[in-house]
């Protein structure tokens, strides 16, 4: 099961584990992560995390590093379909794993995509029913998001910057958010880059795991505490309780249109 | 030659749109949109608008940009068959099955890949060229660089947004709807819990939302950069909206085209957008990056207004008498202004004012009663009347 799993790292020592697969963040290409590497820092063939999505200047440096630094790619989840054009041109066996966080969200999306790539990571806002029918019918294998924070929001703007400038309060790049009225907590990081909004408790879908059709399994334990990443996958593993979980929207089905109001 | 595009929440409004100066307008259907709560179109209204559009040579986009699920793709394929037969101008699309499946089942309709699908350089454009895609709808978040280079190396029609209210997010990467209220933001549920507050630790109250866009700046340098569409957001705003940013944009393309636009037309212009939506509005991303400035935090400056004062139902050329129905309170001795597509925007004090009747009364103070006023310029039906504030230069 270990082995099918891409683990985002939280620090730098994690990656001395060498039993693990990392997927790691890489600096200047991603947002929502405070511990991302360059590839001065990758010693050997890794999967890479992309997820910006990267304008001009974006998708042009990330072409010249990946023609500079192509032996030190195992595979790429990308948000941006940017990426996957330039590692056509590579002309290599990089393995393509497409998540945009929000829209892989039926049989129908998820089998169109697959014709353009090796996997996906299906959209973490969906129900249990629907991955399970997904996973069903896909026509390749496909990945699961089954451990971290759940991203909610992906913004182009340094709004807690922009808060903090107007409220003359010290920079901070990161900040918990409290909704009264659902009695929600969020959890805002931001980077030059961006900011993203996350839940503050980390989705637990380890009820997922097991299944077939499955790549990968992704975990991102970037807002985990822990004092080494394998004893704690370990923990994770043997099903032990989590602090401060959540299901996500396994059993919450949205709606989209409101009924009409009763007379 | 740019196109102004339009948002039509409905038939009445897609009337205003053309009246007002818009070369097309999007709509969305019943189903498979975003908007889900909008009034939105039936297959006949569909019908209808296209064909008073093309009447006037001019053209419908229809949105199907729904992100689906699975339940969702029951009657696609039909309802795409039907905006074909239709003859829709094209359909406007994020989700690539819905791409794909207008390509491989040969349905002929143009297709338009949404803003929600984010693009913001040339691999991800070609990406979506070569499913078939012909026009897209950038990002909001696009710069003039971005713009330019991917015109440059995909020759695709570019459509940008120019006016009307912004997502903090990218569009389409925000399911704060979703985990707070349930409703689906990429099926058309959008809660927008990005203009809501929250509290920080030390209980300061934090917000994030983001003022609306204008392009007036810039529009000549999107024009240069080969942008082929404006597009002004707004499916939920009603007619006098519609009308006043419409035809303010006409306006501005025009006097650009004819290079006759001066910095102090260009100030005014700005003002009655801004008074119009009732928010503030700034460029955004073209140049540089937003910054507070470009954010609404606590307390927003401006106050509700009721500038739409009527609506010209008639005209009376030959005693001068022009029928309204009123639409907010108005008094003898107001200060007024008319504008409409074929009008010199003019300014009007009320001397006069008649019921239906035809008995004289001080104010016009019910919702939509019919009124008559003397007016010397003539008008023509649609033509609107609203509180004068600013000086036209």
């Amino acid at each position: 099961m270990k082995n099918k799993c891409l683990i985002i790292p939280k620090k730098k020592n994690d990656l001395d584990e060498i039993n693990i697969n990392f997927l790691l963040p890489l600096k200047g290409f991603c947002v929502g992560h405070k511990f991302e590497v360059t590839f001065e820092e990758i010693k050997s063939a890794s999967y890479i995390l992309i997820n910006r999505l990267l304008d001009k200047e974006g998708i042009e440096n990330l072409e010249s590093l990946f023609f500079k630094n192509k032996e030190k790619i195992k595979g790429v989840v990308f948000e941006d379909l940017g990426v996957l054009e330039i590692i056509k041109k590579l002309n290599s066996n990089i393995e393509t794993i497409y998540y945009p966080a929000h829209t892989m969200c039926s049989i129908h999306t998820v089998n169109a995509c697959l014709e353009y790539i090796d996997t996906l990571i299906l959209s973490p806002d969906i129900t249990k029913e629907e991955i399970e029918e997904i996973l069903k019918l896909a026509k390749k294998e496909i990945c699961l998001m089954i451990y971290g924070p759940l991203p909610y929001l992906y913004s182009r703007r340094t709004l807690l910057t922009n808060y903090q400038k107007v409220n003359q309060l010290p920079n901070q790049k990161e900040e918990t958010l409290y909704e009264k009225t659902t009695n929600k907590q969020f959890y805002f990081v931001e980077n030059e880059y961006g900011t993203v909004c996350y839940d503050k408790k980390n989705f637990d879908g380890r009820e997922l795991l097991q299944k077939e059709n499955v790549k990968y399994y992704i975990l991102d334990v970037q807002h985990t505490e822990y004092e080494n990443i394998t004893k704690w996958l370990n923990l994770f593993f043997e099903s032990k309780p989590l602090p401060n979980t959540t299901t996500g929207f396994l059993y919450q089905k949205t709606i989209y249109r409101l009924l009409p109001r009763k007379e | 030659m740019i196109e102004l595009l339009a948002p039509a929440g409905d038939l009445e409004k897609l009337k205003y749109a053309f009246h007002y100066g818009a070369d097309a307008v999007y709509i969305g259907g019943k189903n498979f949109s975003l908007r889900a709560n909008a009034k939105n179109f039936s297959l006949e209204e569909i019908a209808f608008a296209v064909s008073y559009a093309h009447e006037r040579q001019k053209k419908v986009y229809v949105t199907v940009n729904i992100v689906l699920h699975n339940e969702d793709e029951e009657g696609l394929e039909e309802y795409l068959t039907k905006l074909s037969e239709i003859k829709v101008d094209a359909v406007i699309v994020s989700d690539i099955y819905i791409v794909k499946l207008i390509k491989e089942k040969k349905i002929p309709l143009e297709v338009h890949l949404s803003t929600q699908a984010s693009v913001l350089n040339k691999y991800s454009a070609l990406f979506y060229k070569k499913l078939g895609v012909k026009r897209i709808v950038l990002a909001r978040e696009a710069s003039k660089s971005d713009i330019l280079d991917i015109k440059e190396h995909t020759g695709l029609d570019l459509e940008c947004f120019i006016h009307g209210a912004m997502c903090t997010s990218f569009s389409g990467r925000c399911v704060l709807s979703n985990v707070t209220t349930n409703r689906d933001a990429n099926r058309g549920g959008c809660a927008q819990i990005c203009r809501w507050t929250f509290d920080l630790e030390d209980k300061k109250v934090f917000s994030m939302t983001s003022k609306d866009l204008n392009m007036i700046p810039y529009l000549k340098e999107m024009m240069e950069v080969g942008v082929n569409s404006f597009k002004v957001e707004g499916r939920m705003r009603g007619i006098y909206y519609i009308a006043t940013v419409i035809q303010t944009y006409r306006k501005l393309i025009d006097k650009i085209q004819n290079n006759t636009l001066t910095e102090e037309e260009k100030d005014y212009y700005l003002k009655i957008l801004n008074r119009c939506a009732n928010r503030e509005s700034t460029p955004q991303f073209f140049h540089t990056l937003p910054t507070e400035k470009e954010q609404y935090f606590l307390g927003r400056e401006e106050v509700s207004n009721q500038d739409f004062l009527g609506l010209v139902l008639d005209y009376d050329k030959e005693n001068q008498i022009v029928t309204l129905e009123q639409r907010n309170y108005f008094k003898i001795g107001d200060v007024v202004e008319f504008f409409g597509p074929n009008l010199e925007t003019f300014t009007y004090e009320i001397h006069k004012i008649e019921n239906e009747n035809g008995e004289t009364i001080e104010v016009a103070n019910h919702p939509n009663m019919i009124v008559h006023l003397k007016v010397e310029k003539e008008l023509e039906k649609f033509d609107m009347m609203r509180i004068k504030v600013f000086d036209k230069p």
